[in-house]
């Protein structure tokens, strides 16, 4: 069975007869299920019904924006993965898929995502979806950072901090 | 060489004053931020200079104390690297998936300074699974339970960081780094 796939068997459906009328009342033709395949069939006349469905990610989870390439992304979960699955870009005709991954900031990197080629080929994008390179992760001092000062001071001071210290916009 | 748990390689780290966060990267204490000097280098260019790199960079660490290697952030597709590390594992005695057991402790090597390679039997998978990290592009930690000059190798996307408080440990980083023809990125 594959990830995310519930399969009602035609015994499960008798036994449960809520759930087969609830299919059949979304026919817009008398019959079963919505589907038109459907139309003029009974209950005893399918074997099983198979719903898949993609489980969402985890809470918290961001998702990839739209301007990273190789995408539409679609989320596989994987219980065996740190962040409980990967985003995946669509089927290659041959081989793997390319996936996408996200890191949160850290006191040393700002967040970015980073997608995987097929070919073993890495690209990083940050929060917003915009190219950058490898060492764009790294947190650079805003513009308006003050400029390295000629002595030097106890940054334990917090008189240091409340005078020196960047505006916090 | 002993597989732990998230919650058994927290207990391990407390005398480092190192915690794990919730994105399994390691967090030092205060004390660690303000002391070390660190240095970053991107990865050698060549898969065999890799072979010859991690062995080096194990050997980096401080004689006489446990190892442990941290694995902070692993891939699971394409499936293959994921099923041959935890093949390798099993060829350990671990039959955990990394997830529940992505720690791991090794024996301390006690040979001398200037040995040629290491007698100790429990560095060989050591070198071994760092070198299969980082031709995975998977995260990990390499550190030595020494706190007086809390030593630890990181591995992420293609760049080794090494970090100490010991002045003469860095120059011996650095030093390596200079010897396989890696491109310091910075340094303190």
């Amino acid at each position: 069975m594959a990830s995310g796939e519930i399969r009602l068997s035609a015994m499960t459906m008798r036994r449960m007869p809520v759930l087969a009328q609830s299919q059949t009342s979304q026919a817009g033709t008398p019959g079963f299920g919505s589907n038109p395949d459907f139309a003029g069939s009974s209950i005893d006349q399918v074997s099983e019904i198979i719903v898949t469905a993609n489980a969402p990610p985890p809470p918290g989870t961001p998702t990839p924006p739209d301007n990273i390439p190789n995408g539409p992304w679609e989320w596989n979960p994987n219980p065996q993965n740190p962040r409980g699955g990967n985003w995946m870009g669509p089927k290659q005709p041959r081989g793997g898929r390319w996936t996408a991954t996200y890191s949160p900031p850290t006191p040393d990197q700002r967040g970015y995502w980073k997608s995987n080629g097929p070919d073993g080929s890495k690209q990083w994008f940050d929060e917003d979806g915009n190219p950058m390179t490898p060492d764009q992760k790294q947190w650079q001092p805003p513009d308006n950072w003050l400029p390295a000062l000629p002595f030097s001071v106890p940054s334990t001071n917090p008189w240091w901090w409340f005078l020196f210290s960047a505006p916090a916009y | 060489m002993k597989f732990l748990t998230t919650s058994e390689a927290q207990q391990w780290l407390t005398p480092l004053v190192a915690t794990i966060g919730k994105d399994r990267a390691i967090y030092f204490g205060r004390d660690h931020i303000d002391r070390p000097l660190g240095l970053k280098a991107e990865f050698p260019k060549s898969l065999r200079q890799i072979t010859y790199f991690v062995e080096r960079a194990v050997d980096w660490l401080p004689r006489g104390y446990e190892r442990l290697l941290w694995i902070s952030d692993w891939e699971t597709y394409p499936p293959h690297p994921i099923n041959f590390f935890e093949l390798v594992r099993l060829g350990c005695g671990e039959r955990r998936h990394i997830i529940d057991a992505p720690g791991c402790v090794f024996n301390p090597d006690r040979g001398p300074k200037e040995q040629e390679f290491s007698a100790e039997s429990d560095t060989f998978p050591l070198i071994g699974f760092v070198m299969l990290l980082m031709d995975f592009d998977w995260a990990g930690y390499l550190i030595s339970q020494d706190a007086a000059s809390t030593s630890v190798v990181y591995f992420n996307d293609e760049v080794i960081s090494f970090s100490t408080s010991d002045p003469a440990a860095l120059e011996e980083a650095r030093g390596l780094c200079g010897q396989f023809h890696m491109n310091i990125k910075s340094q303190k």
